[in-house]
């Protein structure tokens, strides 16, 4: 896999920008005493980088896991579809599958449309997704149109990834191929994202709710599309009326106040505090789209407070935006080169203690059969070397072998280098 | 058994299933216990194992960093073969 970004997007100073330094040095420097743990960082304003910045071993380069983040990505395939006149949002889910519906077909099961699944207002009084993964022939479109459905579409709220799973299936029996392969040459493309993986079904259908892995930089330049109404260098890929639609709030989900997840459900989309949208994803996963400042921060993590890293952008990068070049006690007062050496530091280190070790003191080169596990771990062997010891396990899949560095990472990774 | 013969090259792992990219360290906390960190780069999980090894006995516990459950493993016993 090539290292290279595809159309990357272009780079600014903070202050080039009307972006505080010392507020983004905030930002990063509560999650840190917070103890949450980000894996990379990217802010943009008026379409540029401001800056960016991963923790080691975490690298620009690498793809990472969205989990819920991917909804997004489904309803701007569903966007498109409507576009292209493939579908409608008042089209009725069980007029794709005749062939798995159930017996009996009920008024709220009748009732239920794509704009259904896109809100999670399916009806539904519980998320449907254990239900599908455990559905015994693996036909979980079959699974879901199974279920009860107790509410009448469109008045309850209920986070659902089951109903984005529908979503994946509408589309690929709309367009003839798999959401992923729909998306290549509408998004994937002409946004420069090179190489997305998207998880599948046991019948090959993208699972639509997660699954989906790509870049920080790919995320920012979703989240810039949304800002730019749908254009992306003098194309239109998504139109400003579907975007205007996905991004306000089709469902009330709660009574607002301090949660960000009571602020509104669009399509696909969470309403958040003080007007700002985002698609999020589990332990940490964000494309939060500042409109009122054209701004959109990409975050990815491994934190289960979700809430502690938007309170995090809530009380520092709001207040880091001036007017581009305003040289006032808004915009930076704090050296960029104070944040640019933060930023070069981000790292997630190793367990380490001091003094280090005298080398293998003590051990010697084990090879344990385990009992039977959850793990499905057979047999492990150790075998040390000169601060590096290499790792053997024996599982159901076969045998894997891991190279791990004495209180260090192996490999080594190479630091990301802010520059404006 | 060579390297080449197994399932990964350094750097990359599938032992969670896919083939991704991994960093990993260790660290010999005592004699009888050493602690592996397992980073799955592409993913916001990591992996603790502790071992701790009694003679010809060894007891692994597993720990991740984030999960749906919060729930940690039963511990892992097993004999040295080797």
């Amino acid at each position: 896999m090539s290292n290279q970004v595809l159309n990357p997007l272009p780079r600014k100073s903070p202050e080039e920008l009307g972006v505080s330094p010392l507020k983004i040095s905030d930002f990063l420097s509560e999650m840190q005493s917070h103890s949450i743990e980000l894996h990379s960082f990217m802010l943009l304003r008026h379409g540029c980088v401001a800056a960016e910045g991963w923790w080691a071993p975490y690298e620009p380069q690498l793809p990472h896991m969205l989990f819920s983040l991917s909804k997004s990505f489904t309803s701007t395939a569903i966007g498109i579809a409507v576009q292209e006149g493939k579908l409608s949002v008042e089209d009725p889910v069980i007029s794709f599958f005749p062939d798995d519906l159930p017996k009996e077909v009920s008024p709220n099961l009748a009732a239920m449309r794509i704009k259904h699944l896109l809100m999670m207002g399916t009806g539904h009084a519980a998320d449907t997704t254990d239900e599908l993964h455990s559905s015994a022939d693996g036909n979980r479109v079959r699974a879901f149109l199974k279920l009860p459905v107790e509410h009448e579409p469109g008045t309850f709220f209920m986070y659902n990834t089951g109903a984005t799973y529908m979503l994946s299936a509408i589309l690929q029996k709309a367009a003839g191929e798999t959401l992923l392969q729909y998306l290549e040459p509408r998004l994937f493309k002409p946004l420069g994202i090179m190489h997305p993986t998207w998880e599948s079904c046991p019948r090959g259908i993208n699972t639509g709710g997660y699954g989906l892995k790509i870049t920080t930089e790919d995320i920012a330049k979703f989240g810039q599309l949304y800002l730019q109404k749908g254009m992306w260098q003098g194309e239109r890929l998504l139109s400003p009326a579907w975007i205007e639609e996905a991004t306000s709030k089709q469902i009330e989900n709660g009574a607002g106040g301090d949660s960000d997840w009571a602020h509104g459900y669009g399509y696909q989309f969470w309403r958040c505090q003080h007007g700002v949208y985002r698609g999020d994803g589990a332990f940490g996963q964000f494309c939060i789209v500042l409109e009122d400042l054209d701004a959109v921060t990409a975050i990815t993590a491994g934190t289960n407070d979700l809430q502690g890293v938007l309170n995090g952008v809530w009380s520092h990068l709001l207040g880091a935006f001036g007017m581009a070049g305003e040289p006032d006690s808004v915009v930076a007062k704090a050296s960029s080169e104070e944040l640019r050496h933060q930023l070069e530091e981000l790292r997630l280190d190793p367990p380490r203690k001091a003094p280090k070790p005298e080398p293998n003191t003590g051990h010697g080169t084990p090879c344990y059969r385990l009992e039977e596990n959850e793990f499905g771990i057979k047999q492990l062997q150790i075998t040390f070397g000169d601060n590096v010891a290499v790792l053997d396990i024996t599982n159901e899949q076969g045998e894997h072998r891991i190279e791990l560095g004495e209180q260090e990472w192996k490999p080594r990774v190479h630091l990301v280098i802010w520059s404006p | 058994m060579s390297w080449a013969s197994r399932s990964g090259s350094l750097g990359y792992t599938s032992l969670f299933g896919v083939h991704e990219r991994i960093a990993a360290s260790f660290i010999r906390e005592s004699p009888e216990r050493l602690v592996l960190t397992l980073r799955r780069i592409e993913t916001p999980f990591f992996i603790t194992i502790d071992i701790r090894s009694l003679e010809r006995e060894v007891e692994l516990q597993l720990k991740i960093n984030v999960s749906f459950d919060n729930r940690v493993p039963e511990p892992i016993k097993g004999t040295i073969i080797a």
